[in-house]
C-alpha cells in the first residue's frame, strides 16, 4: 500500500515536472508532436484525443502536446494546421465540425478537403434524441404523431445553431416532415436543465453526457442518430429504424496533417493510431465517454469528409440557416 | 440521521493521508494558477487530467476540486495587490481591496479575504451536506424567463457599484452590453460586429478586457504619476486585522455567505453574480456603506465570502443532477466518467464514499487554503514594497502570457492592449470599468435568455410575469432600481439648489 | 468664451463623445442584420436598441457640459500609453516567430522603458530573469503550449 502511494505520488510529480529529453533519434518523431484542437478542453472531442494521445505518446516515445485553440467552427485551429510546416510535428484534431464549417461559412481561409492530408479516424460518437423519463414520448413515432397533431407546439432543444446536434435536429425535422421549434442553447448543461424544467419536450445532444442521466432514470433516450445501435445500449433503436428511413447523423474525430506531409510519416502515424485504437484499454476508456473507437485508412477518412460536407450542405440549405 | 452517517463516511474517505496530500496539492496548484493572472482553472484541470487517471476516483476528484477553489481564492490576491482581477468573480474585490493596498492595508485585505472565504466555505459545505437535493430542485425551476429577470436584477445592482456619475455608469453598462453582443448570435447563428475577424466569432473574452482595463490601465496611470505622487505606498501599517476590523467584517461576511450560497446553485451565471450582488447589498445595508470604494473592509469581506460560498454551492447541480455549471466541472465529470463513475442523481446513493468524501474534502480544502495563505500574507505584502519600476514589467509578463494561453491566440493579447488604452482613457474621464465588465458578461446571456424565452412563449412577453419566480425577481429588481436611483436624484437636486 | 474652453477640456464632454461614437457605430453596422419585431427579435434588435440608448446618453452628457463644464481632463502622457501598448503588441506578434524567451525580453525592455527610472543596468537582468523564469514555469513545469524557440530558430 505504501509503495503504491509512493508510486502514484511519484508519477504525479513526474508529470508535473516532466522534462522531455530530446533524444537525438534519426527517425520520426524526434521531438514532441503538437495536436491542435478547435475546441476548449473538456468536450467529447478533446477527451477522445487526450485518451488516444496518452497511448500514442507511449508508442512513439514522444510527448504529444494538446493545444486547444477554441473558435467558432474550429476555423482558427484548422487554419493554423493548414499553414503549418508539413513535417508531421503539427497535426489537427479534425471532426465532423470541420465538414459542417465547410458548408456553413461563406469563405474559409483554407480548403477543407485539399489543404489537409488525412491520417485516420479516431472514433465515432452518437447523438441521442431524448426526453424526460416521465415524458409521454416513448418512441420516435410518438414524437412525430404529436408534432403532426399539434403543429408548432413541439420544442426541441439543442446546442447552438450550426452545431452537429442542431443540424441533426434540423435533419430530423425535415425528414420526418414535422413542424417544430428548435430552441438553441449555449451548451449541453443548459439543454439538460431546459428539458428537465419542461421548457423543451425533447432534445438532441451527444449521447455520452446523457448516459449517466439515463442510467439514473432521469432521462429517457428515445433513439440514437447513427445507422447502427450503440453497443453498450443495445435496446435503444436508431431513428432510421423507427420510422424515418435513411436518417443518419453521427459525429466523428480524426487526425489530419498539413497537405504536403511526407507519405512515410502519414503511414507511420496511421499505423500507430490504428494500433493504439485496437488496444482494449483505449477502447474501454473511449466507450465510457460514449465514443466507439474506430480507425481506418487515410482514404476512408477523405471519403467520409467529402460525403459529410455534401450531406450537411443539403441540411443547411433546407433549414435556411444563414451562411456566416 | 442519514446525513450524519454520510458525513462520517465522508470523513473516513477523505481523511486518509493520501487524500489529504492530494487535497493539499490541488489547493496549492490552484492558488498558484489563481495568482498567475489569466491562467484559468479550466486549462490547468485539463492538463492534470491524465495524472488523475492513475488516482482512485475520490482522490482525483478531491485534487481537481482543490484546484478549482484554490484558483477562485488565488484570483483575489492579485486583485488586491496589483488591481488585476484574474477571474470574473474578483473584479469587485479590486474596488476596495486595491484601495486598501494603496493605503498600506494589503495585509488586512488579504487576511479578510482568507477569513471570509474560510467561513463562507465552511458554511456552504454544511449547506451542501444538508440541503443539496432540495436546492437542486430550485435550480431546475430556473428557465429562460427566470434567468432573464435575474440578469435584469444583476444589471440594476451594478448601477449601485458606481462611485461617481450615475449617467456615466449607465453609459458604461450599455457599452459593456454592446461589446458583449459581438460574436455569433446563439439564437440565429448570425455573426454580429465581427468585421471579418474570426477570433471575434466567439465574442470578446472577459479576461483580455479585464486585464487590459484594470491591469494595463492601472500600470499606465501609475507610470504617469511616477514622479508626481506615489500611488504605490511603501509603508505597511499592519498585517492582521485589528479589533475594529474584526467587528466590521462580521456582518458583511454573514450577508455575503448567505447570498453567495443561494446564487451559487443556479447554473449559468449565479455564482458569477454573487460577488457583485454582495457588494451592492453592502453598499446599501452596511453602516459604512458610503465608505465603500475607498478601501472599506466591508468591500472585501462581503464579495469574497459570497464568491467562495457560490463556488462551493455550484457543486450542487453537479453532484446531485450530474449537470456541470462550468467548464471546470465539465472536465471533472469527464474525469469521473473515465474512471467509471457515472455522476448524476444516483451518485449519492450508489457512491456514498465519493459523494460525502468530496463534500468533506471541500471543507478540508478551505481549511488548507486558510493555513496556506495566512503565513503567505507577509510574503505577498512585501511584493508591494518592490520598487514599482521593477514590479510592473513582471506584471506585464504575467498578463501577456496569461492572456495568450487562454486560447493560444495572439489576438487576445492585441485585444488586451487595445482595452489597456481604453482603460486608461476611461480612468482619465472618471468612467468606471467595473459596471462595464459586469455588463460585458451579463449582456450576451441576457439577450440570449430574453429571446429564448420569447421563442418558448411564441412571442408572448407575459411569460416574464406569469412565471412566479420570474415575477418575484422582477419586483425585487424594481425595488432595487428605486433604491439605487433615488439617492442619486436627491443629491443632484441638493446640488442644484446649492448652485442657485 | 471662457466657458467654451472649459467645455472643450471637460471629462463629461469626452466621455459623452466616446459613448456617442460607440452608439452610432453599433446602430450603423446593425443595419446589416435582421431587425425582427419586439415579439420575435432578430439579431439586430437588441444592439440597435442599446446603440440608440448609448447615443442618447452620449448626447445628454455632451449637452450638459455646455451648461456646466464639470471637471477638466488632466494632462495625458501619451508616451506611457504608447510604450505599454507597443510592448504587448510586439510580444504577441513575435511570440511564434522568435519564441517565448526572446519575446519576453522584448516585452520587458519596451515596457520598462516607459518608466522614468529606466536604466539598462537593471532592465537587462530583469528581462532575462523574467524570460528564463517564465520559460521554466510555464513551458517546462506547466506544459503550456508555448514555443521556447520560435519558427525563425527552427523551434
Amino acid at each position: 500500500m505504501r509503495r503504491r502511494t509512493f508510486l502514484i505520488t511519484f508519477s504525479i510529480v513526474t508529470i508535473l515536472l516532466c522534462f522531455t529529453t530530446y533524444a537525438a533519434e534519426q527517425n520520426y518523431p524526434t521531438k514532441p508532436i503538437r495536436v491542435i484542437v478547435g475546441f476548449g478542453p473538456g468536450g467529447v472531442a478533446d477527451l477522445t484525443l487526450r485518451i488516444v494521445a496518452q497511448k500514442l505518446s507511449a508508442q512513439l516515445g514522444q510527448q504529444i502536446l494538446v493545444e486547444n485553440r477554441p473558435s467558432a467552427g474550429g476555423i482558427v485551429a484548422a487554419d493554423a494546421v493548414a499553414k503549418a510546416q508539413p513535417d508531421g510535428y503539427t497535426l489537427l484534431l479534425m471532426s465532423n465540425g470541420n465538414a459542417v464549417s465547410a458548408s456553413l461559412f461563406k469563405s474559409l481561409p483554407y480548403d477543407t478537403v485539399n489543404d489537409f492530408a488525412p491520417v485516420s479516424t479516431l472514433g465515432f460518437f452518437d447523438i441521442a434524441m431524448f426526453a424526460k423519463a416521465d415524458s409521454k414520448f416513448q418512441t420516435v413515432k410518438d414524437v412525430i404523431s404529436y408534432a403532426k397533431a399539434n403543429p408548432g407546439k413541439l420544442n426541441i432543444g439543442t446546442i447552438n445553431v450550426g452545431s452537429t446536434q442542431n443540424l441533426s435536429a434540423e435533419l430530423f425535422k425535415g425528414m420526418a416532415g414535422i413542424e417544430a421549434t428548435i430552441v438553441p442553447y449555449k451548451n449541453s448543461p443548459d439543454v439538460l436543465v431546459a428539458l428537465r424544467g419542461n421548457d423543451v419536450q425533447i432534445a438532441f445532444d451527444m449521447l455520452a453526457p446523457i448516459i449517466s442521466q439515463y442510467k439514473s432514470g432521469v432521462v429517457r433516450i428515445i433513439a440514437i442518430t447513427s445507422n447502427r445501435r450503440f453497443s453498450p445500449l443495445p435496446d435503444i433503436p436508431t431513428i432510421a429504424e423507427s420510422g424515418v428511413p435513411g436518417y443518419q447523423a453521427s459525429s466523428w474525430n480524426a487526425i489530419a496533417a498539413p497537405a504536403k506531409t511526407p507519405k512515410a510519416i502519414i503511414d507511420r502515424l496511421n499505423k500507430e493510431i490504428n494500433m493504439a485504437l485496437s488496444t482494449q484499454e483505449v477502447k474501454t476508456k473511449l466507450l465510457e465517454i460514449g465514443v466507439t473507437a474506430q480507425g481506418g485508412t487515410p482514404e476512408d477518412l477523405k471519403n467520409l469528409l467529402i460525403s459529410d460536407i455534401k450531406k450537411w450542405r443539403g441540411v443547411i440549405e433546407r433549414a435556411n440557416i444563414p451562411k456566416q | 440521521m442519514e446525513i450524519l452517517t454520510g458525513l462520517a463516511t465522508g470523513f473516513q474517505a477523505a481523511f486518509t493521508p493520501m487524500n489529504l496530500l492530494y487535497c493539499l496539492i490541488g489547493v496549492f496548484i490552484g492558488t498558484l494558477i489563481g495568482v498567475l493572472p489569466g491562467l484559468g482553472p479550466a486549462a490547468t484541470v485539463a492538463m492534470l487530467m491524465p495524472a488523475s487517471f492513475v488516482l482512485p476516483p475520490v482522490s482525483s476528484l478531491i485534487m481537481l476540486a482543490g484546484i478549482y477553489y484554490g484558483a477562485q481564492y488565488g484570483g483575489s490576491t492579485t486583485s488586491i495587490l496589483v488591481n488585476l482581477p484574474g477571474e470574473a468573480s474578483s473584479i469587485v474585490t479590486t474596488l476596495d481591496g486595491y484601495q486598501m493596498a494603496l493605503q498600506g492595508r494589503a495585509g488586512v485585505a488579504l487576511a479578510t479575504a482568507a477569513i471570509g472565504s474560510f467561513f463562507a466555505g465552511t458554511f456552504a459545505t454544511v449547506v451542501i451536506a444538508f440541503f443539496a437535493p432540495p436546492l437542486a430542485k430550485v435550480a431546475l425551476k430556473f428557465g429562460a424567463p427566470e434567468y432573464f429577470s435575474l440578469m435584469v436584477l444583476g444589471l440594476i445592482a451594478s448601477i449601485v457599484l458606481a462611485r461617481g456619475s450615475l449617467l456615466k455608469a449607465i453609459g458604461m453598462i450599455i457599452l459593456g452590453l454592446l461589446l458583449g453582443i459581438i460574436g455569433t448570435d446563439v439564437n440565429s447563428g448570425v455573426q454580429r460586429y465581427t468585421f471579418g475577424f474570426r477570433e471575434l466569432m466567439d465574442g470578446i473574452g472577459f479576461v483580455p478586457v479585464a486585464m487590459g482595463m484594470f491591469g494595463l490601465g492601472e500600470i499606465i496611470l501609475n507610470l504617469e504619476r511616477e514622479g508626481v505622487a506615489r500611488r504605490v505606498i511603501k509603508e505597511i501599517k499592519n498585517l492582521m486585522p485589528t479589533r475594529e476590523d474584526w467587528k466590521r467584517m462580521v456582518a458583511p461576511i454573514l450577508r455575503g455567505t448567505a447570498l453567495g450560497s443561494f446564487l451559487g446553485i443556479l447554473p449559468g451565471g449565479g455564482a458569477l453574480l454573487s460577488s457583485f450582488a454582495a457588494y451592492s447589498v453592502e453598499k446599501k445595508m452596511s453602516k459604512h456603506g458610503d465608505e465603500l470604494g475607498r478601501g472599506a473592509i466591508e468591500g472585501v469581506a462581503a464579495p469574497e465570502s459570497a464568491n467562495n460560498a457560490g463556488a462551493q454551492t455550484s457543486f450542487i447541480p453537479m453532484l446531485t443532477l450530474g449537470i456541470p455549471t462550468s467548464p471546470v466541472m465539465a472536465l471533472m465529470i469527464g474525469a469521473m466518467v473515465i474512471q467509471g463513475v457515472q455522476p448524476g442523481p444516483s451518485v449519492m446513493t450508489e457512491q456514498p464514499a465519493l459523494f460525502w468524501g468530496v463534500i468533506v474534502s471541500m471543507w478540508m480544502g478551505n481549511f488548507f487554503l486558510l493555513i496556506l495563505n495566512l503565513p503567505m500574507i507577509g510574503l505577498w505584502v512585501r511584493l508591494c514594497m518592490v520598487p514599482y519600476h521593477l514590479l510592473y514589467p513582471a506584471i506585464l509578463v504575467f498578463c501577456a502570457i496569461g492572456v495568450f494561453t487562454l486560447s493560444n491566440s495572439e489576438f487576445d493579447v492585441y485585444l488586451m492592449a487595445i482595452f489597456g488604452i481604453l482603460g486608461y482613457i476611461f480612468a482619465k474621464l472618471d468612467c468606471e470599468p467595473a459596471p462595464m465588465l459586469l455588463a460585458l458578461i451579463l449582456g450576451p446571456m441576457m439577450e440570449e435568455h430574453l429571446r429564448r424565452a420569447l421563442v418558448i412563449s411564441r412571442g408572448d412577453p407575459m411569460i416574464f410575469l406569469t412565471r412566479p419566480i420570474s415575477l418575484g425577481i422582477l419586483i425585487v429588481a424594481a425595488i432595487a432600481l428605486v433604491v439605487a436611483v433615488l439617492p442619486a436624484i436627491r443629491i443632484k437636486r441638493e446640488e442644484a439648489f446649492k448652485g442657485d | 468664451m471662457k466657458n467654451l474652453r472649459g467645455t472643450l477640456s471637460s471629462k463629461d464632454l469626452w466621455s459623452g463623445l466616446i459613448f456617442f461614437f460607440f452608439g452610432v457605430v453599433f446602430v450603423y453596422f446593425g443595419r446589416n442584420y435582421q431587425m425582427g419585431t419586439a415579439m420575435r427579435m432578430g439579431p439586430a434588435y437588441f444592439p440597435t436598441l442599446l446603440g440608440a440608448l448609448l447615443t442618447f446618453v452620449g448626447i445628454i452628457l455632451m449637452a450638459k457640459t455646455f451648461i456646466k463644464p464639470g471637471d477638466k481632463v488632466e494632462s495625458m502622457r501619451y508616451s506611457k500609453v504608447i510604450y505599454i501598448t507597443l510592448a504587448n503588441l510586439f510580444f504577441a506578434f513575435m511570440l511564434r516567430r522568435i519564441g517565448v524567451v526572446l519575446s519576453i525580453v522584448l516585452l520587458v525592455l519596451i515596457g520598462a522603458y516607459a518608466s522614468q527610472k529606466f536604466k539598462w543596468s537593471y532592465a537587462m537582468p530583469l528581462a532575462l530573469g523574467l524570460a528564463i523564469g517564465s520559460a521554466i514555469i510555464f513551458v517546462l513545469l506547466l506544459h503550456l503550449p508555448l514555443p521556447i524557440l520560435g519558427q525563425w530558430f527552427g523551434g
